[in-house]
């Protein structure tokens, strides 16, 4: 659907990630795939970024596309409008409630340290409006050789999402979500170092030895990306992972996320959450 | 050092027995509370944790109970029994309490035995598995004090386990022995008696357990070389013609005793949890050998139980027909003897 919706001219700029992206990778079974509304797609390279973001923009609603409002954000927002109520690209395809496209930028290139921070931010203007295009530090590292679907849009490999999230969050931050995940408050790290576990858990679970590749995986796209933070990202990558695990509470948060999100229809118990956390340290290590 | 009985109860429930000799850490007696409480968390059954030489005061003890009842659900809690013994008439006052008559006078055994560390492992059943190798691999008689010494077996103990399969047995006029055959009937009761041995359980908690040939690849890069791969895995190594498809779980055998260092199970697999109640299923079976030689096959790094080793844990794990057909693979290619 999702492929269909998006012009066959512009799929080739766009990158698929986020629990569709992941969904779509490792939930072959129907049954099993996540039910998600939000569709999240990187446009990529950065180079092309803010002209491919445009021409989507502009060519979606051009097609009848309806961009979604969102509460502390102006829409349309205008040449006025400060950058810090400007809403993101998030457009709903014409005749269906059922899903978005939210749009987000490759980042220029890969922050040098781990961190928790590393949000950018681009003003975009389009036919419809100002829009930000976010960005974040890590996420271009998705762009490491992802599979081209069936549908002809690239979709993000999970190793990467999970390099990119582990990068973002070498500790836990305090910093919780702005909107309630299953009628609760979660602090976004728990969020996506949950996603990372889930990840871990279905690549395992298809292939007990995928995970063991990851290491190497990960030195290839970080040596293509980002030569010379290599060495430094790759020796903080897990330390995210190691401060999950030393907090019950931290850990309770994560598993609700994930089983009401990617494993909603397998969810784990703590103790199998913690395994396939402890699994995948195991492999990194 | 712990060794655990499993019986049935005065009411018919399962009971479990641990015996613990020497416990001094706040640590050590946690797990074993713990470890009791999982045996009876699927079952309706009882534990009784019996503590020799046990290092706490009676009130240490009884505050780390109060602090195990108030972490651990009431209702499997209360069936998790704690008491430091002293004397062998609390024992018996003990297992009045809780075991079958019938079974009383197995179990106090049992119990005062694991108590003083005494070994499990038959000496006749190894003596015989001294004979059997040789005849398998077509070497000649030996002496019966060799015997005894390969064997750590006294002499009425290698006597006896002649006499036990004497019409499979060949002697010479120089004193020495060798087995011209072994009947089903003798197989049948060396396996049997030979797998009576206790080993450790683990199964998987992970829900996506790993396979045992995974489990087996990571056994072989610790290095080891007082711990092999038997079972079903190990017979297929020796013999990979062999019928025998899918291995159910992976057999481990340790050249040690019964109470070896297992901490390097924890580094194994993190879906590990030891279970030894026999209601689970078990992932990992660890088997030992307090032979003085282990008999391992040591190839690119990778220790393998004796294919005897081997048959014993399959019988162990129910696999009849396998071990049959093994057999008779077996002794199809045994040399002849040398006279």
């Amino acid at each position: 659907m999702v492929a269909e919706a998006i012009p066959a001219e512009l799929r080739a700029d766009i990158i698929i990630v986020g629990s569709l992206a992941a969904s779509y990778q490792l939930l072959k079974d129907s049954t099993q795939a996540v039910r998600t509304k939000d569709v999240d797609g990187m446009v990529a390279p950065h180079a092309r970024a803010m002209l491919s973001a445009t021409r989507v923009t502009d060519r979606l609603l051009l097609e009848g596309w309806v961009p979604q409002a969102a509460q502390d954000y102006d829409l349309p927002a205008t040449e006025q409008t400060p950058d810090s109520r400007l809403p993101v690209v998030r457009l709903k395809p014409p005749g269906t409630d059922a899903w978005f496209l939210e749009l987000l930028g490759a980042p220029p290139t890969v922050a040098k340290e781990a961190s928790n921070s590393g949000r950018g931010s681009s003003r975009l203007k389009t036919r419809g409006g100002h829009f930000e295009l976010p960005s974040f530090a890590y996420l271009g590292l998705v762009q490491f050789e992802p599979t081209m679907s069936k549908f002809g849009v690239r979709i993000a490999l999970p190793e990467m999402m999970a390099l990119a999230n582990l990068l973002h969050h070498p500790k836990i931050g305090a910093s919780e979500m702005g909107q309630l995940f299953a009628g609760r408050k979660i602090k976004r790290s728990n969020k996506d170092l949950g996603r990372v576990v889930a990840l871990a858990y279905l690549v395992d679970r298809e292939d007990e030895d995928a995970l063991e590749t990851w290491p190497s995986r990960w030195q290839k796209a970080l040596k293509e990306l980002a030569p010379e933070q290599l060495e430094q990202l790759l020796g903080r990558a897990s330390d995210g992972l190691h401060a999950l695990l030393n907090s019950p509470s931290d850990i309770e948060q994560a598993l609700h996320t994930v089983n009401n999100g990617l494993l909603s229809a397998t969810p784990l118990r703590a103790e199998q959450f913690v395994i396939a956390l402890r699994r995948l340290l195991k492999a990194l290590a | 050092m712990n060794s655990a009985i499993y019986a049935h109860g005065t009411s018919g429930v399962p009971l479990s027995i641990e015996v613990s000799v020497g416990l001094g850490t706040v640590r050590d007696l946690r797990k074993l509370l713990l470890d009791a409480a999982y045996t009876v968390r699927g079952n309706a059954g009882t534990a009784v944790v019996l503590l020799f030489k046990c290092g706490f005061t009676p009130a240490r003890l009884a505050a780390e109970l109060a602090e195990f009842q108030g972490v651990v659900r009431h209702d499997i809690a209360d069936r998790v029994k704690v008491l430091a013994i002293d004397t062998r008439q609390q024992i018996d006052g003990v297992l009045h309490e809780y075991v079958d008559a019938n079974q009383f006078e197995v179990l106090r055994g049992q119990s005062e035995a694991f108590s003083v560390g005494t070994p499990t492992s038959s000496s006749r059943e190894v003596v015989q598995f001294l004979l059997l190798r040789r005849w398998l691999r077509g070497l000649g008689p030996i002496k019966t004090a060799d015997l005894a010494t390969q064997s750590g077996a006294s002499s009425p103990t290698v006597s006896a386990a002649i006499k036990a399969i004497e019409p499979d047995v060949l002697r010479t006029r120089d004193r020495q022995v060798a087995l011209k055959s072994f009947s089903p009937e003798s197989w049948h009761k060396w396996l049997t008696k030979s797998a009576e041995a206790q080993t450790v359980r683990f199964v998987d908690r992970s829900g996506a357990p790993r396979t045992p040939e995974k489990l087996a690849r990571r056994l072989s890069a610790l290095g080891r070389k007082d711990v092999a791969i038997g079972g079903v895995l190990g017979a297929m190594h020796h013999f990979p013609a062999i019928d025998i498809t899918g291995a159910p779980r992976l057999d481990i055998l340790i050249h040690g005793t019964y109470h070896a260092d297992l901490s390097f199970m924890e580094e194994f697999d993190a879906g590990l949890v030891r279970d030894d109640s026999p209601e689970e299923n078990a992932r990992v079976v660890v088997h030992f050998t307090n032979r003085s030689e282990s008999y391992f096959d040591i190839e690119n790094g990778t220790a393998w139980a004796d294919v005897l080793d081997c048959l014993i844990h399959m019988w162990k794990a129910g696999l009849t027909h396998q071990v049959e057909d093994l057999i008779s693979y077996l002794c199809r290619q045994a040399p002849p003897p040398v006279q």
